[in-house]
């Protein structure tokens, strides 16, 4: 089998309830392997609770999935093995240094990792023997993307990988994830980003209240709104035209 | 903001209702740390109930009501400070004798007091009996139930504020991310705890031994292992209670809340038989006492694994319950 056949990211039907809120609401994909996926959507449109239910981290109350081939109800554990995550809220035991972590998740996953060389590869090597807590707020999240890659996963979730970097920090995380698509992996993005939708992602899927309004190649939305007699549009203008609200308003 | 959190307020404001409850409860000014043996033949019964009532009366705090084998026993051992001896030959109160230990302490002659008040005659026979009466000092007392509080504080508190403090952080979180086991994690943070304990344990029975006069008199492994046993439990406990709290500012009141009446209720400063019966049985049923008194017996009075099967039984019946707590509501608060 060969991965062409299987797809990275497979869902259907997947709903999250939070007492009588509907925050993902029957949504399906189908993401192949080699692709920047990227989930576009307003803060509280249920972008987090749904990546969340496809790393196997939180319980999903209606629907399939299946991730990196695993079932995703079925044996959550498993899908965390093989995928790589990176949390918008989520930090790491501030006493430790960044080596130390390194071993340390890399010990879950129950394989050698090469910890100087993942720091190398995203330029923390010389803060290897700082603890967490030392870090600036920027390269805390550079740390964080680095430990996403840890198991050398071939699906990895990203949640905001950009949130509050500087233009610099930005390129250098989109040229990270375009190096992991040219290696066959499988990205998922979420943002609220217009430009990093754009500019990065092969598929966009625009969220908004639980549900996948419009799914398709960034390039390709727009130019069907060129068509349908809009002037230069851009991305926010499809998302204006799907969800009938501007970004900035919700 | 202080009066939006209302677990906060609950709590700090439970403490001193609590503390000053039990204080009150104990109320040492009417009861005093004077127990009594009384034996008997058990066709003298109305004697004894006659004599027990008047010794209430005196302010006894403790009586037992023995035979002369276990009553001399607990002479030797500092459980009674006077033993009562009435004569299968009694009719009246009159014809009591008296068994007293050697060396006589205070509290041997505050009973005597105590006794001829309540029979209004001075007790013409006593009997001195050369005990191997144990020494024991406070530090025999407290000392163990200071371990108990170490026990507490390295399984309780730091359980409560470094799981709500990881929490916070989104440590959790992360390590939800990954397939670590939660069950590796709490026995990666319990062992660690245990370790701590045992610790503090050791500095305290040695700073006992070099500078107050600690006697030591049963086994320091036996203690070490109580010590262990202790602090899982009270680990197991904050597992538990952890799973409750939402932020940090609760963590500490409800540790405290819990804590230290615990403490005051196990019979760490003071024994608890200066207690009403029934306050008694329950604070016997307390965790912390448990592990006081299986260490106090251990450290002054020699005991050995099976005198203390007892406090280890009621050990595990308290780590189950936490336990399943734990499970419960820490598997939610992962995710």
């Amino acid at each position: 089998m060969t991965q062409e056949n299987n797809f990275a990211v497979k869902a259907r039907g997947l709903v999250k309830r939070y007492g009588e809120l509907v925050a993902v609401d029957h949504v399906s994909l189908e993401i192949p392997y080699a692709t920047i996926f990227g989930i576009l959507g307003p803060n509280g449109a249920g972008k987090t609770s749904l990546i969340e239910m496809l790393e196997g981290m939180r319980p999903i109350d209606e629907g399939e999935a299946e991730v990196a081939g695993v079932d995703v109800r079925k044996q959550p554990a498993d899908v965390r093995n093989r995928i790589g995550v990176l949390l918008q809220q989520g930090s790491f035991f501030d006493r430790l240094s960044l080596r130390e972590l390194v071993e340390l998740f890399g010990s879950f996953y129950g394989r050698a990792v090469d910890a100087d060389q993942l720091l190398r590869d995203f330029g923390l090597y010389e803060k290897k023997n700082k603890i967490y807590r030392s870090l600036s707020g920027g390269l805390q999240q550079r740390f964080a993307l680095a430990l996403a890659f840890v198991n050398d996963p071939s699906v990895l979730f990203l949640d905001e990988p950009t949130q509050g970097l500087d233009p610099v920090g930005r390129r250098q995380v989109w040229d990270i994830i375009k190096q992991q698509k040219n290696k066959g992996t499988c990205v998922v993005i979420t943002t609220h980003y217009m430009e990093e939708a754009q500019q990065l992602c092969d598929t966009v899927a625009i969220m908004d209240t639980g549900r996948i309004l419009l799914q398709g190649n960034p390039l390709a939305l727009v130019t069907n709104l060129k068509q349908s007699g809009y002037v230069n549009p851009n991305l926010e203008d499809v998302y204006i035209s799907v969800t009938g609200k501007s970004f900035s308003e919700v | 903001m202080l009066w939006r959190d209302p677990h906060n307020i609950f709590w700090t404001l439970l403490l001193p209702l609590v503390l000053t409850v039990m204080f009150l409860l104990y109320n040492p000014t009417r009861v005093t740390n004077i127990s009594v043996g009384i034996s008997a033949a058990s066709s003298k019964r109305q004697l004894v109930s006659r004599l027990e009532h008047r010794l209430r009366q005196e302010g006894v705090g403790e009586i037992r009501i023995v035979n002369r084998r276990v009553g001399l026993s607990d002479l030797a051992k500092g459980n009674i400070d006077l033993l009562v001896l009435i004569q299968n030959s009694a009719n009246n109160l009159r014809s009591l004798s008296l068994v007293e230990p050697r060396p006589v302490t205070a509290n041997t002659r505050l009973a005597q007091a105590a006794i001829e008040a309540a029979i209004d005659v001075n007790v013409p026979k006593i009997e001195k009996f050369y005990v191997v009466s144990r020494v024991t000092n406070y530090a025999d007392f407290l000392i163990p139930g200071m371990i108990g509080v170490a026990i507490m504080d390295a399984g309780l508190f730091t359980v409560l504020y470094s799981f709500v403090h990881l929490k916070r952080l989104g440590v959790l979180r992360r390590l939800a991310a990954t397939p670590m086991k939660p069950s590796s994690f709490l026995f990666g943070q319990a062992f660690a705890r245990v370790f701590l304990a045992v610790v503090q344990a050791c500095l305290l029975i040695a700073v006992g031994l070099l500078f107050f006069g600690l006697h030591l008199v049963g086994n320091i492994g036996l203690v070490l292992l109580l010590t262990a046993l202790g602090a899982t439990l009270f680990i197991l406990f904050g597992y538990g209670v952890s799973g409750f709290i939402g932020n940090v500012e609760t963590a500490a009141p409800i540790a405290n809340g819990i804590g230290l009446p615990m403490i005051f209720l196990s019979g760490v400063f003071f024994s608890r038989s200066v207690m009403p019966g029934w306050l008694q049985f329950l604070t016997g049923l307390l965790p912390l006492t448990y592990v006081t008194e299986g260490i106090r017996s251990v450290v002054a009075y020699g005991a050995g694994l099976s005198s203390v099967l007892p406090d280890i039984l009621g050990m595990v019946v308290w780590s189950c319950i936490f336990s399943i707590a734990s499970v419960r509501f820490f598997r939610r608060d992962l995710a």
